[in-house]
């Protein structure tokens, strides 16, 4: 599920690409205090994600932007809703806005037999540890954990973001439920890779990386109920790495009409 | 549907059970706070047949059935009032086209086939128009297919008040520190069971078919997928659905949700339970019922849970024990395992 708040520019500013840092500060005050404060220094997938203000680009005051935070915690969601009702003024960095409305929204791949696609709205980490090098034929110079480029080929991409997916599942799904690796078939049954990208990251305060990322079009055609909550899990804690500095959330940008009433379209 | 579509010829009995996982199955608005209705004196959670057939009536919409009885706030904008529905469900015919003596049941026949959920559960038409046609119509329609309120197996408890988020966004944008004095009320668990039954005579009254029964078979589980993905009702899976069609006219066993419960031996203790995985239902009594009136029961439609549990006379196993269990009880021609998404598909609306 997720909240999507809409917001007011309240001054001319400039589209800062390198917004995250910021943004998930303001998140992370929102949650200090509650049970989810505590998430923040665990090494481990912190159960939400959020978009860029979008549409993207330099705004002048008085334009609209729109954020969506998302979450398998309603309760988390609950605590982000409050605070930007609570406070309206959301300063992301040099971008000054004010929040005008929130709302709750359920999002939902559709039931067995529905087919769709599914687009990031920000870009996706994918980073390849060392030790799967050889088995990928990844050839460098480094033992660092390797950022996936298009040379890397599909196999590493869908492997890191199935297993990725299956941490989070693990984390936040019953137990007894299989997760996206313990059944058969590919989350995903197309991938289109629309661009590859690098961009300087702040990742905690003072510590600058350049990381690549890349954004994508997927196709889904939902096999069962297993699949279904696999992909709505992928909407509700995004896909890849660093999800809770924004990378790698998703959105449902067309799903087949077969049942009036059940599309949501958002566009970010 | 046309008059050559005939209507139901087999009673059917339903046993329908889901379960909720801190969710909030069916408030009480005269409760103050939407609190989950819980039965006083034996804390079971109480959910109405009014809550499941708006589930069921929802995803009818959603399929593309015609629907009467419409959430009409829920429709984009569009405040349709009763009369707007029913003017849109007639607006097919013209009067001028259809003989005198065949008007009745033009308008009757045109009605039915556009508002699937009257074939089901029927309406009272307590409308002042001033339309010739409706005059055509009966006051009321008595729906073949009734539920009765379902209960849990168990007692519930209520989860501790939280700040959730239908809470937060209810309290409207005007409010700046809306949603912090507001509780949320919902049950840590609850294992439902519904009874229904479908009723062959009653059927003639509303035109309803055999395919719309098939239908239903799908639509129970569908609905509680599809229509609990809202804040409040979020959490709520079906379980359980057995349809017994009976080959006698009027005779059904009757009670039949009565004939499953918890295996106390094998569930975790109630205050306990938080998942499915910790309960176990006994359906020994029922499936006694069922081997005891097989020679009456001409199919068993059934479709259960990936992780349920089941238990028979202390053996336990999953939903194929059930199935087995359900054909030695029966036979094995008399059972049939619904595909809930092959039979969706084949009972949707002709395009």
């Amino acid at each position: 599920m997720r909240v999507i708040a809409h917001l007011q520019a309240r001054a001319d500013a400039v589209y800062d690409e390198t917004y995250h840092h910021k943004l998930r500060g303001r998140l992370w005050d929102a949650l200090d205090g509650t049970a989810y404060g505590s998430l923040h220094d665990e090494n481990r997938p912190k159960g939400f994600t959020y978009s860029n203000p979008f549409p993207p680009g330099d705004m002048r005051e008085g334009d609209e932007k729109t954020l969506l935070v998302a979450s398998p915690h309603e309760e988390l969601l609950a605590h982000v809703a409050a605070d930007l009702k609570l406070d309206r003024e959301l300063n992301i960095g040099e971008m000054p806005f004010r929040v005008e409305s929130v709302n709750g929204l359920a999002t939902d791949v559709g039931e067995p037999g529905t087919s769709g696609t599914i687009e990031t709205g920000t870009g996706v980490l994918v980073r390849i540890p060392p030790w799967r090098f050889e088995e990928y034929g990844i050839d460098t110079d480094h033992d660092e954990a390797e950022f996936w480029r298009p040379e890397h080929t599909m196999e590493p991409f869908r492997n890191q973001i199935e297993n990725n997916l299956d941490k989070k599942h693990g984390l936040f799904c019953p137990e007894y439920q299989p997760g996206p690796s313990a059944v058969d078939g590919d989350l995903f049954k197309g991938a289109d890779l629309i661009k590859t990208f690098s961009i300087p990251v702040t990742v905690t305060q003072g510590q600058r990386e350049t990381w690549v990322l890349s954004k994508w079009r997927f196709d889904y055609t939902v096999r069962d109920d297993h699949h279904r909550r696999h992909l709505n899990l992928a909407l509700d804690t995004g896909i890849g790495e660093r999800n809770s500095l924004g990378f790698g959330f998703v959105n449902i940008t067309e799903k087949d009409g077969r049942r009036p009433g059940t599309e949501e379209r958002i566009d970010a | 549907m046309s008059e050559h579509s005939p209507t139901v010829s087999n009673r059917s009995e339903i046993v329908f059970a889901y379960d909720a996982v801190d969710a909030n199955p069916n408030g009480n608005p005269l409760s103050g706070a939407n609190r989950p209705r819980i039965d006083p004196h034996t804390d079971q959670a109480i959910v109405t047949d009014v809550r499941l057939k708006r589930y069921l009536r929802d995803q009818l919409q959603d399929d593309g059935h015609g629907v009467y009885i419409r959430n009409v706030k829920e429709d984009d904008g569009d405040q349709a009032t009763r009369e707007d529905l029913l003017e849109d469900r007639l607006k097919d015919i013209d009067l001028d086209d259809v003989d005198e003596d065949d008007i009745e049941s033009a308008v009757f026949g045109q009605f039915l086939e556009n508002s699937a959920d009257v074939r089901y559960f029927g309406a009272t038409m307590s409308i002042d128009m001033d339309d010739e046609k409706v005059d055509h119509l009966p006051d009321h329609f008595t729906g073949p297919v009734q539920f009765s309120p379902g209960k849990s197996l168990h007692r519930v408890m209520e989860n501790e008040e939280y700040n959730s988020l239908t809470s937060v966004i209810a309290t409207g944008d005007d409010k700046a520190q809306g949603g912090f004095d507001l509780d949320d009320h919902r049950i840590q668990y609850a294992f439902i069971g519904f009874h229904g039954l479908v009723d062959e005579h009653g059927a003639e009254g509303t035109l309803l078919t055999d395919r719309d029964v098939r239908r239903l078979d799908t639509l129970c589980w569908r609905a509680l997928k599809n229509q609990t993905i809202s804040r409040s009702k979020v959490g709520q899976e079906p379980r359980l659905y057995l349809r017994v069609e009976y080959a006698d006219e009027s005779f059904h066993l009757g009670g039949l949700d009565q004939d499953i419960d918890l295996d106390r031996a094998e569930s975790a203790p109630v205050e306990e339970i938080r998942n499915v995985r910790d309960i176990c239902v006994d359906v020994s009594a029922l499936l006694e019922r069922l081997d005891e009136a097989s020679d009456r029961i001409d199919t068993v439609h059934v479709v259960a849970s990936d992780v349920l549990e089941l238990s028979v006379n202390g053996e336990t196993g999953d939903r194929e024990f059930l199935y087995d269990a359900l054909e030695s009880a029966v036979g094995s021609d008399a059972v049939r395992v619904i595909d809930v998404y092959e039979d969706a598909t084949a009972t949707m609306p002709e395009e």
